[in-house]
């Protein structure tokens, strides 16, 4: 076909009127989504804080586990140590969707975990978000200890110290380090629709998070809702990246 | 009474001999200085005896409880007084902070009880490394080259509180030897015969 037959047949398909109109509608999205933040939307803010408490439950709860077994990964040697860091390394990588899966066939009627009745509940989200958070904070840990001088575990042995009060010590030592691997991780649970999907069910004022919410807004039209609700996700995203800048920054600066 | 006894120890790296020792027996309030070149094996040897190097050949026994200090030492995170009381928490002891004061004037560092780590200078750090081992009165005290960085005073004071140590063991790693030890053992014989 000639070049110029090309450029006519291109300036047929988008009609002259219609050209920008995309940009125009994301602008009023973007204005639409501040007022809507600006005058304290309930069912958007309701989204936030359910989407915030699910994920700080979520990470708490993986922390609570994963921060002594990666400093125990990384300060004591046993058969297999390698394969485990391996694959939980691995883990970090790990699809929502498959997360969401395993959690909806274990929490669903039929499920072992059916008889508590969790399938749909904000309970079932940050259970299974905590095995999204576990691999994370477990490798981060092993990778920050194992980075540590090997002086501080020897020091800690020789003075007499316990192998549980020597792991306290390391992770003490390595702190702003768990404190990072715990903002990233919060950040992956926070900004996943997976599991919030499959195993919430995006059940209004009870299991809707932030970006279920997105996703439903959009699929029905209502973009600027949509709009307003990946802004607060964006926005709460800067923040724990700046968070985690900060902290680099001062991690940096105790190691100079 | 002997505390240390060392025969034939070989310690390999890399397919590498780094330390030989054929015989070393040290006695119950015996000072022992092993000085030798660098690379002789002498740091090696008390990684050994302080149980931190598990991978040798022969007979390392050490009799008692036995406290190492780095010839470049580690402080952990917070004040000065945190790090003396780390040993004494740690083996359950009470009347800690009297003891681990004593022990700092003693070295004089007891000023900087409540200073944070991170604002001391070389020698301070290596007296509070110090005060944080004798602090536990061990019967096996293992330390690789304690005088560097320290001055004059400072390693008067070190002499003094080893020789306060009554019955303990004390091996010192050194590279040269001291006038002050029981005995001087040289490990450049090993060195030779590794290279």
């Amino acid at each position: 076909m000639p070049r110029s037959a090309l450029r006519s047949n291109l300036r047929r398909s988008v009609p002259p009127h219609e050209a920008g109109r995309d940009l125009n509608l994301m602008a009023h999205g973007l204005y639409e989504a501040g007022r809507l933040i600006a005058s304290g939307d309930a069912l958007v803010f309701a989204a936030a804080g359910r989407s915030l408490a699910i994920s700080v439950a979520a990470v708490l709860l993986a922390g609570v586990v994963a921060i002594p077994l990666g400093v125990l990964l990384a300060d004591k040697a046993f058969p297999g140590r390698t394969l485990l860091v391996l694959t939980l390394r691995g883990g970090m990588g790990m699809p929502t969707v498959l997360v969401g899966l395993l959690g909806f066939a274990l929490f669903s009627r039929r499920g072992p975990l059916g008889g508590f009745d969790l399938l749909y509940s904000p309970e079932a989200i940050a259970i299974c978000e905590t095995f999204l958070a576990f691999p994370i904070v477990v490798s981060w840990t092993h990778a920050a200890v194992s980075g540590l001088d090997p002086r501080y575990a020897e020091t800690s042995r020789t003075l007499g110290a316990t192998a549980p009060r020597r792991w306290w010590t390391l992770a003490k030592e390595v702190r702003l380090s768990l404190v990072l691997a715990l903002l990233t991780a919060f950040a992956r649970c926070f900004s996943e629709l997976g599991i919030a999907m499959m195993v919430g069910g995006n059940i209004k004022h009870r299991t809707r998070t932030l970006a279920t919410a997105t996703a439903l807004e959009t699929s029905r039209g209502e973009f600027v809702r949509g709009m307003a609700m990946s802004l607060i996700l964006l926005v709460i995203a800067v923040l724990v990246a700046l968070a985690a800048a900060a902290l680099t920054r001062a991690r940096e600066k105790e190691s100079a | 009474m002997i505390m240390i006894r060392v025969r034939d120890l070989e310690v390999k790296r890399a397919q590498r001999v780094v330390c030989r020792v054929p015989e070393l027996d040290v006695h119950s309030g015996e000072l022992v200085t092993i000085h030798g070149p660098n690379g002789c094996g002498k740091t090696t040897l008390l990684r050994v005896l302080g149980g931190l190097e598990t991978a040798f050949r022969g007979v390392a026994c050490v009799d008692g409880e036995r406290v190492f200090v780095h010839q470049d030492p580690v402080l952990f995170r917070g004040t000065v007084m945190a790090n003396v009381r780390y040993g004494l928490v740690a083996h359950g002891i009470s009347n800690v902070r009297s003891r681990s004061l004593d022990v700092l004037a003693k070295l004089d560092v007891a000023h900087l009880a409540a200073r944070d780590v991170r604002y001391l200078s070389a020698g301070e750090r290596r007296r509070v490394a110090l005060a944080r081992a004798l602090v536990l009165r061990p019967r096996v005290l293992l330390l690789d080259e304690p005088f560097d960085e320290l001055d004059s005073d400072g390693r008067s004071r070190t002499r003094k509180m080893l020789a306060d140590l009554s019955g303990a063991a004390i091996v010192i790693a050194s590279p040269h030897p001291l006038s002050f030890s029981s005995r001087n053992v040289s490990l450049a014989g090993a060195a030779q015969q590794s290279r």
